[in-house]
C-alpha cells in the first residue's frame, strides 16, 4: 500500500523520559476510516507518545511522519490537520464557568475559521448532558461533568470542520470518570468523526463501547 | 486572539482579585518597613525615598510573577495555547499585558503615596510615577522570561528571584536615578528616555525568549 | 552520518564519545602551561615589577584581579556562545560545555571580587567599594549562580540543557546593558570612590606580567572546563561510547608501563 493511502504513517519513533527509553523504533500506521487505540500499562509512554505526536514534546530523533503521503514534523504544525488534543490535564480553568471555558477553548480550536455561535455551544452542552451546569463556577463540577465538557468540545469540532482540513483527535484516556451513557456518547462521536474522514489516536485502558473497530497499538512497560 | 487572551486573564484575575490586592498591600508594607528599621529623619527619608520605592516595586512585581504561567501550566491550558501555533504569540502578548495591568500599573499609581510618606515633592513624585509607568512593563517582561524558565524547575520562588532580579538592575538604576537627577536639578529626561528605549527593546526581545522558555518547559 | 567536508574535523569531534579522548589529551598540557605561565607571571608581577609610587606594594594584587575579571567576562560570553549552539544545532556537547564552564566562570568572578577586596583595604581603607567594575562583577556572579541554580533545579538533562542555554543567552544580552547602567550609576555618584580601573600607568614589566597571567588564566580555565566536560560525558553518555577509551587507559596502566 503506498503512503498516500494511509491517513497517518509513522516510523522510527524513539522516545525517552529522562534517562529511560520508553519507545524504541516504533512504527505504526492508520488507514483511512480507522482509529488507533493505544493500550499499555501505566508508565509505558502512552501520554508521552501523544504529546510528542502533537508537537508539544520532542522525539529523541527525527521520526518519519507522513499524513496522506505528505511528510510532516508534527500534527499541530500540519496545515492539513485540525488537531484536537486532550491530555490528562484537560485545560479547563476553575475560575471560569463551563460556558466560558468552552468559549475560550473553541476560540483556540476554531482559530481562522468562522466563530461558533452561542446557540451551537449551548446545544452541544445540552447534548453532552451539562446544559444545566453551564454557567456554574467550574470548580463545583464533578470529574464526570468535566469530561462531558471535554466531549462537547469534540462535538463542536465535528460541526466546525473546514473542508481543507481533516479533523484529528488525540485523546488521553477520555473515558475516565464517564458513566455508561457518557461512554456510549463517546463511541457515537467517534463513529461520526470517522465518517467525516477524520482520524483519532486514543490512549485508553479499556474498550470504548459503541465505537467502530480500532487498530490497536500495544505499548509494553 | 490578543484581546480574547487579555480578556480571559483579566476576568480570571477579577474573580481572584485578592491576588492583585495582596501585591499592592505588599508594596506598601515593604516601603513602610524601611523607616521603621532606621531613624525616620526627613533628610534621610528624602534621600532613600526613590530607591526604596523602586526596590519595593521590584519585589512586589517579583511576588506577582509565579501566577503568570504556573496555574496555566498545571491545569493544561498553557499547552492548549501552545498547540495553537498561529495565534500563540498574540495569546502570550495578551497574557503579558494583562499581567502588567494587574500588577505594574496599580503599583505605579499607588507609588505617589509612598512618595508622600518619604517627603518627596510633587515634581519628584511625578518623575517617580513616570519612571514606574515605563519601568514596570519592563519588569513584567523580564519577569515573564524568568517565570517561564522557572516552570521547568522544581522548588519555590527563590530561584525565580535569582533569575529575575539581576536582570532588572538596569531598570532600578535608571528609574531611581531619574528621581535623584530631578532632585539634583539635572532633569530626568535622559533617564526616562533610557527607560523608554529599554521598554522598546524588551518588548521586542522578551516575548520571543519567553515563548522559547515555555516550549522548553512543556517539552 | 556523512561529515560535511569543510567542517569535517568539527563535526567529527562534536560527538561526545570522540571528544572525550581528545579532551583527555589536552588537559595535562594545559594545566602545565597554566602552572608555568602563572609562575612566570607572578614572579614578574610580584618581584620584578617596580613598586608603584602611588600605591606601594599592595597594587600587585591586580596581577591576579584583572586577569580573573577578564576571564569571568570571557567565560560568560563563551557560555552564551555554546548556548546558542546548543539551542540552534541541538548538539549535546555544546550544552555540556556550557554546563562545564559555569563553575569555572563563577570561581573567576569570585576571585576577582576577593582580590578586589584585598586591594581596596590597604588602598582606600575599606574592603568593599561600590565602583562600576566591582559592582558589575558582583552582578555577574549572581548571573552565574542563576545558571548553576537553574541547572541544579531541573532533573531532566535535555530540558536543563535548553533552559540553561536560553538563560545564558538572555544573560549575555543583558551584560552590556547592566555594565552600562552600573557605570552610569557610578559616574553620577562621583564622590563615592575612585575606580579600580584607573590603574597606575603601566610600566612595561607590569603589562607583560598582566598578559602572562591572563594567558595562564585562559589555559587554566580551558583545562578545568575540559576536566568537567569529561566527567559530564561519563555521567550522561551511554557506556559504550567512552567505555572503550577508559578500558584502553586501564589496560595500559595495568600492563605495568613504567611512568
Amino acid at each position: 500500500m503506498s503512503a498516500e493511502n494511509f491517513a497517518l504513517k509513522a516510523s522510527r519513533i524513539f522516545l525517552s523520559r529522562g534517562r529511560r527509553r520508553l519507545i524504541n523504533d516504533l512504527s505504526f500506521w492508520i488507514e483511512p476510516g480507522q482509529w488507533l487505540a493505544l493500550h499499555g500499562p501505566n508508565g509505558s509512554g502512552k501520554s508521552t507518545l501523544l504529546r510528542a505526536l502533537c508537537g508539544l514534546r520532542s522525539f529523541d530523533q527525527e521520526p518519519e511522519l507522513s499524513f496522506h503521503g505528505q511528510a510532516i514534523t508534527s500534527l499541530a504544525r500540519c496545515s492539513g490537520i485540525r488537531l484536537i488534543f486532550q491530555g490528562h490535564a484537560q485545560g479547563w480553568k476553575d475560575g471560569l464557568s463551563a460556558f466560558e471555558n468552552l468559549r475560550w477553548q473553541l476560540s483556540l480550536d476554531h482559530y481562522g475559521t468562522a466563530p461558533i455561535g452561542d446557540h451551537a455551544l449551548e446545544s452541544a452542552l445540552e447534548r453532552c448532558g451539562i446544559g444545566q451546569q453551564r454557567h456554574l463556577p467550574f470548580a463545583v463540577l464533578s470529574a464526570g461533568q468535566r469530561r462531558r465538557l471535554a466531549m462537547s468540545r469534540l462535538v463542536l469540532s465535528l460541526q466546525g470542520a473546514g473542508h481543507q482540513q481533516r479533523l484529528c483527535w488525540l485523546l488521553d484516556e477520555p473515558s475516565t470518570a464517564l458513566d455508561d451513557q457518557g461512554q456510549a456518547l463517546m463511541g457515537s462521536l467517534l463513529t461520526q468523526l470517522l465518517q467525516q474522514g477524520g482520524f483519532a489516536i486514543i490512549a485508553t485502558h479499556g474498550a470504548i463501547p459503541n465505537a467502530p473497530k480500532a487498530a490497536v497499538l500495544q505499548l509494553s512497560a | 486572539m490578543f484581546l480574547a487572551s487579555l480578556q480571559r486573564d483579566l476576568r480570571l484575575l477579577l474573580r481572584q482579585a485578592s491576588e492583585a490586592w495582596l501585591v499592592l498591600v505588599f508594596f506598601l508594607l515593604i516601603a513602610s518597613l524601611f523607616p521603621l528599621a532606621m531613624q525616620p529623619e526627613p533628610k534621610t527619608l528624602l534621600a532613600i525615598g526613590p530607591g526604596v520605592s523602586w526596590v519595593s516595586a521590584l519585589l512586589s512585581v517579583l511576588l506577582s510573577m509565579p501566577r503568570m504561567f504556573a496555574a496555566d501550566a498545571q491545569d493544561g491550558s498553557l499547552e492548549q495555547m501552545l498547540l495553537q501555533s498561529e495565534a500563540w504569540m498574540s495569546i502570550l502578548l495578551g497574557k503579558l499585558v494583562a499581567h502588567w495591568l494587574a500588577s505594574g500599573l496599580p503599583l505605579s499609581l499607588v507609588a505617589p503615596l509612598i512618595g508622600l510618606q518619604y517627603g518627596l515633592d510633587l515634581n519628584a513624585i511625578a518623575v517617580l510615577l513616570a519612571g514606574l509607568l515605563l519601568g514596570t512593563p519592563i519588569l513584567t517582561l523580564i519577569g515573564a522570561i524568568a517565570a517561564a524558565l522557572n516552570l521547568s524547575a522544581r522548588g519555590g520562588g527563590a530561584l525565580l528571584a535569582l533569575l529575575m532580579l539581576p536582570l532588572c538592575i538596569p531598570v532600578l538604576v535608571f528609574g531611581a536615578g531619574a528621581v535623584e537627577a530631578q532632585a539634583a536639578g539635572l532633569g530626568a529626561e535622559a533617564h526616562l528616555s533610557l527607560l523608554a528605549a529599554g521598554l522598546i527593546l524588551a518588548a521586542i526581545l522578551a516575548p520571543w525568549a519567553c515563548s522559547t522558555a515555555i516550549r522548553i518547559a512543556m517539552d | 552520518m556523512k561529515a560535511i567536508e569543510n567542517g569535517s574535523w568539527w563535526s567529527h569531534y562534536a560527538a561526545p564519545a570522540r571528544f572525550y579522548p581528545l579532551a583527555g589529551h589536552l588537559v595535562t598540557p594545559l594545566f602545565l602551561m597554566a602552572a608555568v605561565l602563572a609562575s612566570i607571571g607572578l614572579y614578574i608581577g610580584f618581584i620584578v615589577a617596580p613598586t608603584d609610587w602611588q600605591q606601594g606594594e599592595s597594587y600587585r594584587i591586580i596581577f591576579i584581579h584583572v586577569p580573573a575579571a577578564w576571564m569571568s567576562m570571557i567565560i560568560y560570553l563563551a557560555m552564551a556562545f555554546w548556548g546558542v549552539l546548543a539551542l540552534v544545532l541541538k548538539t549535546r556537547l555544546s550544552a555540556m560545555m556550557l554546563q562545564a564552564l559555569a563553575p569555572t566562570g563563577a570561581w573567576m568572578t569570585f576571585v576577582a571580587l576577593w582580590t578586589g577586596a584585598f586591594w581596596g583595604k590597604p588602598t582606600w581603607g575599606t574592603y568593599w567599594v561600590w565602583d562600576a567594575r566591582i559592582t558589575s562583577e558582583l552582578i555577574l556572579l549572581f548571573l552565574y549562580f542563576g545558571v548553576i541554580g537553574l541547572r541544579a533545579s531541573i532533573d531532566d538533562d535535555r530540558k536543563a540543557d535548553k533552559a540553561c542555554a536560553l538563560l545564558s543567552i538572555v544573560g549575555a544580552v543583558n551584560v552590556p546593558i547592566i555594565y552600562f547602567s552600573v557605570k552610569w550609576w557610578n559616574t553620577l555618584h562621583q564622590g563615592a570612590s575612585v575606580s579600580l580601573t584607573a590603574a597606575p600607568k603601566m610600566a612595561q614589566t607590569m603589562l607583560t606580567a598582566m598578559l602572562i597571567m591572563t594567558a595562564a588564566a585562559w589555559a587554566y580555565s580551558i583545562a578545568a572546563s575540559l576536566v568537567r566536560v569529561r566527567s559530564l560525558i561519563i555521567q550522561r553518555e551511554p557506556r559504550s561510547s567512552w567505555d572503550k577509551s577508559l578500558k584502553n587507559q586501564a589496560e595500559a596502566s595495568s600492563a605495568g608501563v613504567p611512568r
